[in-house]
């Protein structure tokens, strides 16, 4: 971990380790494997429990848009793997960009571009970085509602690009993202697998008795089986795996 | 209440005789009720992440939300 810290910190990645220990039990370990990355603590382990990690150590990893890409032992995450998820994030954290850039931040963090892009501009040469990551930032979330059409996500179109739309407001980009969602309302197939994505998701509560398990798989079979090839198909199965692993 | 009575939850789940003892049946049908509904879903590849975290040390993020923007890699990690 420390290895992919060093390499791809300026690049767009932050590594968090998460502990459910002590501060007494971890700081001493800390140090002893000189981990140079920052740590934080979930305590009673809620965190690791809606990710559906068990066992130690696990890693997930989340891309700029705080998705989640890829979940694993982290000895099978490889370069590849970070290098394709780190596309149009942030090269700084936005907690590390200079004092002048508060304002910036603050419209960063409300998920408003325009004015971020308009604050950094006003920063002149000393914005000249900050710009150039929200730039990136607003290209690579575009770009990502148009790549999730072309997979075929449409849930994640109508989601995604209503959120980036918002965030874009008055940004040339904006035009972009409102084609794919304008696309999205006018194509019948595509609306025939997105209400079958939203079954999906009405199929399977946040929390499921036991007793109501096999009801809902074979729910979530009938779907894949009717939508095969397409999100609703990936979901149901997805989801199907997901309620099989829980004891 | 259970007063000073060493707390019967950290005991085995084969205590849960013993548990309803110490409990009024209000109590002990919501920890019936518990007990026969499953976990949360957890969420996968695909999924928004949701979790907060305390305490972060060795940065000056404050939260997770302080990462916004950056591509996070998550390592649970133990001292054992």
């Amino acid at each position: 971990m420390n290895e992919l810290h060093e390499k791809f910190k300026d690049k767009g990645l932050s590594v968090i380790g998460v502990t459910g220990e002590s501060k007494g039990q971890t700081e001493p370990w800390v140090e002893k494997h000189s981990m140079r990355y920052a740590y934080a603590y979930d305590k009673g382990l809620a965190g690791m429990s809606k990710l559906g990690m068990s066992g130690f150590p696990s890693a997930a990893l989340i891309d700029a848009s705080g998705t989640i890409v890829w979940q694993g032992h982290p000895s099978s995450l490889t370069d590849a793997i970070v290098e394709q998820h780190i596309v149009g994030a942030l090269p700084t954290p936005a907690f590390e960009w200079p004092k002048a850039a508060k304002g910036v931040r603050k419209a960063f963090l409300k998920d408003q571009l325009g004015k971020a892009l308009e604050a950094a501009a006003k920063m002149g040469d000393e914005g000249e970085d900050v710009h150039a990551a929200i730039q990136g930032v607003i290209e690579s979330r575009t770009a990502q509602v148009e790549r999730l059409f072309e997979e075929g996500d449409f849930l994640a179109v109508e989601e995604t690009g209503e959120k980036t739309a918002k965030a874009l407001d008055k940004l040339p980009e904006r035009t972009r993202v409102d084609a794919v969602l304008e696309k999205l309302k006018g194509d019948d197939e595509a609306q025939v697998i997105l209400k079958a994505q939203l079954k999906v998701r009405k199929t399977v509560p946040e929390k499921i008795k036991k007793k109501n398990r096999t009801k809902v798989i074979t729910a979530l079979k009938k779907i894949a089986k009717k939508h095969p090839d397409t999100a609703a198909a990936r979901d149901a199965e997805r989801a199907i795996a997901n309620v099989r692993s829980k004891k | 209440m259970m007063g000073d009575t060493a707390c019967p939850m950290s005991g085995p789940a084969t205590n849960l005789p013993n548990i309803m003892h110490f409990l009024q049946p209000v109590q002990a049908a919501a920890l019936v009720a518990f007990a026969t509904m499953g976990p949360a879903l957890a969420a996968g590849v695909g999924d928004q992440l949701d979790v907060e975290f305390d305490d972060f040390t060795a940065t000056a993020a404050k939260s997770i939300e302080d990462f916004s923007g950056r591509a996070i890699l998550i390592e649970y990690f133990a001292y054992w």
